[in-house]
């Protein structure tokens, strides 16, 4: 009977995911569909497979489909790499902007747009590198015989501070040419396509790759270093590799879209509420759920003000911030 | 001997905690490292379980330098439960106890029919049959100690390291405890390295006694006879009163004032 009762848990979860599957799925057909001209669900497919010379063809291939790709992409990245963190540093707080991603993407993009407006097409490439830059820059700092969490999140908290200092002084002296890089700052997925999408897709299916090859690893840093250590983890390698791996996908979402920072937090979150901490079942629930996310938010951020779009970033903000805190609050309430 | 240090001297940052430790643990037998708060007991257990690197000297497991064996091959040896450490509420003890066998597994880390029968084994050695399926947040304190135990076992090791295993817990669960350790001991012929705070049941539940001062061992020996009022004074400035355990045959000592400093 035991035993059955540990099969039916398993069973449970797989439904879950196979739920937001279809939740994914949905969200898709959604993004796709919805906008200045709503196309039915068979049409989408009917032009995605079949027609070639249609207006819902090059609607649908040229803008809607990329973009809503690239959606999905960015979620899944900036969600596995929440969800990493949040293991690695074992605080459920941790995010990508922790490891000074958000900071050091702003602060190269904000460079970029603002000293060398003529270079803006180099704004991702700067962005990822500036991204990557601030990690290693923390990484460095919070090493001594080793990185600790903690080290690491207040390194992170001082470096992103810093950084910070640098974006707000370049908007200070430069006040005229700030409303250029804005954009970068909230976020958007406004005019994105094909190129964005070549760009991301590689880091999204390391992500990918990521759920499949290492839950376990995670499971067990979680334990704690000492317990992970007596295991037989290579502790400070399995952290370096997971933090690299966080840093990668979330440097290449944050350079295709801007500072879309919430995902990484929100989503894994959510995440863990409906399926539990166990990294087997929560990377692919937190892929699919970040995904479908940013999916959504992007379609409302498209309709609300038709034909004016507001970026995602905010969309994002305005729903999920209370969502959060209601989380947070139902969290209290169950841990007492 | 199964474990033996050879002058090691153990660290934190350049602050030196250890100094040119010499200690060696019998296979099979209940060792317990007893000294007063910040005397480097855990510090000790730390480096026996590869924690932490020697600043100088060598740790040998079996007359291997410890630290030059790979990692996965040295947990199948020595398991331990260090007092910081943590799990997600929401995992099951099944969950938790299947990690004691992440050292044994193979490529892409599945477990296989013997792994789950070592881990229902461990499951049942330490008692937690009918909890098997509670979530780790469910369970009470010494609920909690002995699943983790049961993670231990499931590693197979020859050496289980105990930090401290009975803080926190009430009298009752800290006799399981400690029963359950040398019930272990008994039938598996499990070595047992712990940290005690209560120097009765160190006396009581263990063959051989280490007593840890400022970072030495201050004297070593057979647990029924190495502790007398004297070294109660020296080491944990205290004057005691000496009774008789007659049902479990071991001296008994009430601590009855500090001595003046």
């Amino acid at each position: 009977m035991e035993m059955a009762k540990s099969k039916t848990n398993h069973k449970k979860k797989v439904i879950i995911i196979i739920i937001l599957f279809f939740v994914c799925i949905g969200s898709f057909f959604v993004s796709v569909g919805k906008g200045s001209l709503d196309i039915s669900f068979d049409k989408v497919i009917k032009a995605i497979f079949i027609e070639k010379d249609t207006v819902n063809h090059q609607i649908i291939w040229n803008i809607r489909l990329p973009r809503t790709l690239v959606a999905a992409l960015v979620g899944i990245c900036l969600a596995i790499s929440g969800a990493i963190l949040q293991g690695v540093m074992r605080n459920p707080l941790a995010a990508p902007n922790i490891i000074g991603v958000s900071s050091g993407a702003g602060l190269m993009a904000y460079i970029i747009l603002i000293l060398f407006p003529k270079y803006y097409y180099l704004v991702p490439v700067g962005a990822f590198v500036g991204a990557l830059f601030a990690t290693l820059l923390i990484y460095l700092l919070a090493w001594r015989n080793g990185v600790s969490p903690m080290r690491l999140i207040l390194a992170g908290v001082a470096v992103s501070s810093l950084l910070g200092a640098g974006i707000s002084s370049l908007m200070t002296l430069f006040p005229d040419k700030v409303a250029g890089a804005v954009g970068f700052m909230v976020g958007g997925l406004s005019a994105r396509t094909w190129p964005d999408f070549n760009m991301l897709w590689p880091y999204a299916t390391l992500g990918i790759l990521l759920t499949f090859l290492f839950p376990k690893k995670l499971n067990i840093l979680m334990l704690g270093d000492e317990i992970a250590t007596g295991l037989g983890l290579h502790v400070e390698r399995t952290r370096m590799m997971f933090i690299v791996f966080a840093a990668l996908l979330a440097a290449s979402a944050v350079s295709v879209v801007g500072l879309l920072g919430f995902v990484g937090l929100i989503v894994p979150h959510t995440a863990r509420l409906i399926i539990g901490s166990d990294y087997r079942y929560l990377l692919p629930s937190t892929a699919l759920l970040g995904a479908s996310v940013v999916m959504i938010c992007d379609t409302i951020a498209r309709l609300v003000f038709d034909p004016v779009e507001i970026p995602v970033g905010i969309v994002m903000s305005l729903l999920g911030a209370p969502f959060f805190l209601f989380l947070l609050r139902e969290r209290r309430s169950m841990e007492r | 001997m199964i474990i033996e240090t050879k002058d090691v001297s153990l660290k934190y940052d350049s602050k030196e905690i250890v100094k040119d430790l010499n200690i060696t643990i019998k296979k099979g037998e209940i060792v317990s490292i007893i000294g007063p708060n910040g005397c480097g007991k855990s510090t000790i257990l730390k480096s026996l379980s590869r924690y932490l690197k020697p600043s100088n000297g060598k740790i040998f497991l079996d007359g291997e330098d410890i630290q030059k064996i790979d990692n996965k091959k040295a947990a199948k040896k020595i398991a331990i439960l260090p007092q910081v450490r943590n799990v997600p509420n929401d995992f099951t003890v099944e969950t938790l106890v299947s990690y004691g066998r992440y050292p044994h597994l193979g490529f892409g880390n599945r477990l296989r029919k013997k792994d789950f029968e070592i881990i229902d084994w461990a499951i049942n050695k330490t008692g937690m049959d009918n909890l098997k399926t509670r979530t780790v947040g469910t369970l009470s304190g010494g609920e909690q100690q002995r699943a983790w135990i049961a993670m231990a076992l499931a590693q197979k090791p020859e050496v289980l390291i105990l930090d401290e295993p009975t803080t926190f817990l009430d009298i009752s669960y800290q006799l399981e405890i400690l029963e359950l350790v040398k019930e272990l001991n008994r039938t598996l012929n499990l070595t047992i390295i712990m940290v005690l705070h209560d120097i009765n049941q160190a006396i009581r539940y263990s063959h051989t006694i280490y007593v840890i001062k400022e970072g030495n061992v201050y004297g070593y020996g057979d647990a029924k006879e190495l502790i007398d009022l004297e070294l109660l004074k020296n080491v944990f400035r205290i004057d005691a009163d000496a009774l008789e355990d007659r049902t479990n045959g071991c001296p008994y000592y009430i601590p009855q004032k500090m001595t003046s400093r």
